[in-house]
Formats: structure tokens, sequence, C-alpha cells
């Protein structure tokens, strides 16, 4: 659970959003490269340590391992976690709309 | 006339430097000399295509066990990363430039967490080391009241406690405050930087 009000990192909000689909670390760095087009790039220690502290928050989870590469995926609590995150996104997008185009008017 | 394929360089960075580090392993390998193997201010470079590999240090304590390191090199494989060098705490870090860069430019929160490991890193060091010379000093000091009756052995001790404390004070003083203070301060850069303190 997200019992902080603090907003997720950028690299936190991908890793959550690709995970939505089961994927190994690479998959993960890569797909945070196609969804932001290539403006976010996680390096890997960034994600190495990103992930350890979400398996550790009980966001994501390991799946049994097949070969040498692990794959991961989000936990319901972490899909809690991105939906809480949305709203805050949302509101954050809707007064700034606002303001910026009623005063535009 | 046959090409020099092997390329030995000394040069010295102090921890705090390793952006400077990093950016000089950039630049050979800019100049077609790649880094492989890392030593006590000492370089090798191989001979090899122009901008063909980038390079970034990472840092990984050696007081993690063999199998958080294993599996965290194992990461990097996964990432098509290489471990080329090791040194101390560091690790010399190689990728293909054609794969993209390691991270976002200027990602604020990729910066502090490496500076912050340096960070900890030099915090622990001055602490280790000021734990040592408390120990020498404790030691010493024992020897020399269980000596008190021979004014030699117990004048010896007293003038190693002596040196042993001022010149720790003094290395302390000289090496370890300025790279501790410039990392502080490159901390508390970055940490403007995330806007934190707005």
């Amino acid at each position: 659970m997200n019992t902080s009000n603090n907003a997720l990192t950028e690299a936190v909000y991908y890793i959550l959003l690709a995970l939505v689909e089961p994927m190994h670390g690479y998959g993960i760095m890569q797909q945070t490269a196609i969804l932001s087009k290539d403006r976010v790039r996680l390096s890997a220690g960034t994600l190495y340590g990103a992930l350890a502290s979400l398996l550790d928050k009980g966001w994501i989870e390991q799946l049994p391992e097949e070969g040498r590469k692990k794959d991961y995926r989000i936990t319901p609590a972490g899909r809690e976690v991105l939906e809480q995150e949305l709203q805050r996104l949302a509101e954050l997008l809707e007064n700034g709309r606002n303001i910026l185009n009623s005063q535009n008017e | 006339m046959e090409k020099k394929e092997i390329k030995k360089l000394w040069r010295f960075y102090s921890i705090a430097d390793y952006e400077k580090e990093e950016a000089f392993l950039n630049e050979m390998a800019r100049a077609g000399w790649n880094l492989t193997a890392v030593g006590f201010c000492r370089y090798i470079f191989r001979r090899g295509n122009e901008g063909e590999y980038i390079y970034k240090l990472d840092m990984v304590e050696r007081t993690e066990s063999d199998e958080v390191k294993e599996s965290y090199f194992n990461f990097l494989t996964e990432c098509g990363i290489r471990v080329v060098g090791e040194f101390k705490d560091w690790i010399y870090l190689q990728k293909r430039a054609s794969d993209g860069p390691f991270d976002t430019k200027n990602d604020t929160y990729a910066k502090l967490r490496q500076v912050n490991k340096v960070y900890s890193f030099s915090l622990r060091t001055v602490c280790n080391l000021l734990r040592l010379f408390a120990c020498v000093i404790i030691v010493l000091s024992i020897v020399q009241a269980l000596m008190s009756n021979n004014v030699t052995v117990a004048e010896f001790c007293g003038g190693i406690i002596l040196s042993v404390a001022v010149s720790s004070l003094i290395a302390l003083a000289i090496i370890w405050v300025p790279i501790v203070n410039k990392l502080r301060r490159k901390v508390n850069k970055l940490i403007d930087d995330i806007g934190v303190n707005l």
C-alpha cells in the first residue's frame, strides 16, 4: 500500500506500468523507453535498485525462474498504487487545464 | 609500422571526481581506446573502433555478499552491460554506444543515487579510519600503562600514541575532509534540483 502521499518517481511509475505484463529487467527498460518515446531511459543501477525496493514493498512479485532471466509482475497492491497515482495525476492535470484555459478565454 | 594495440595510462582521480574519470574514459573510447582493466591510478586500454563503447562508474559495496554481487552482475549482463574493471568498491561498466546511453541525460535521480553511494562510502571510510585510530591508541595506552615501571617503553608508547593521533588527524583533515565536503555539496545541489527544498 502506498501509505505516504508521495508522488511516484517517473522510474517507478513506468516500471509498474510495464509490469502489468510479466517482464524481465531488460524488457522493462525497453518498454519504458518505448512508452516515453525515449524520454525516460532507466539505468541498470536504477532499475535494479527499484526492483529490489518494489519487491520489498510488495508492489511487484518475482515469477518462478525460467532459465537465467528473472521475470517480474505487478501485484494487486502495486496496481492499487498505480490507480492512486493516476487519480493524483488526473487532479494535477485537471486543475492545470482549468486554470490555464480559463485565463486564455 | 605496427600500430600499438595496448595503451597503459596513469591518472589520479579522487573518489569525488568520478564524473571526470568517466569523462576521461569516454573520451578515450571516442578516440578508439577501450578500457580493459583498472588498477590503482592505472588504466589499460585496447585499440578498438572509435566510439563503439561508452563507460560509466558504479559502486558496489565490497561488504556485499558474493550472491548479491553476482545477481547484480547477471542483471547488468542481461542489460547488455559488461563489467570491465573492478577497483575497491568501484565497478567500471561498458556498453555499446549503439544500444543507447546508460540512462536519461541529466537524470537528477540517477545522479543523486550515484553520488549518494559515493558519499556513504566516504563517510563509512572516515568512520572506519577513526575507529582504527582509536583502537591503536587504546591498545598503546594499555601497553603504556602496563609498562609504567619501564620508563623507556612507556615513553616510546607515549611518543607513538601522540604521533599516531596527530598524523591520523592530519591525514583525515587533508585528504578526507575535502572529499566528504565536495560530495556533500554535490548531494545538496542535486537535492535542490529535485525541488525537495522548494
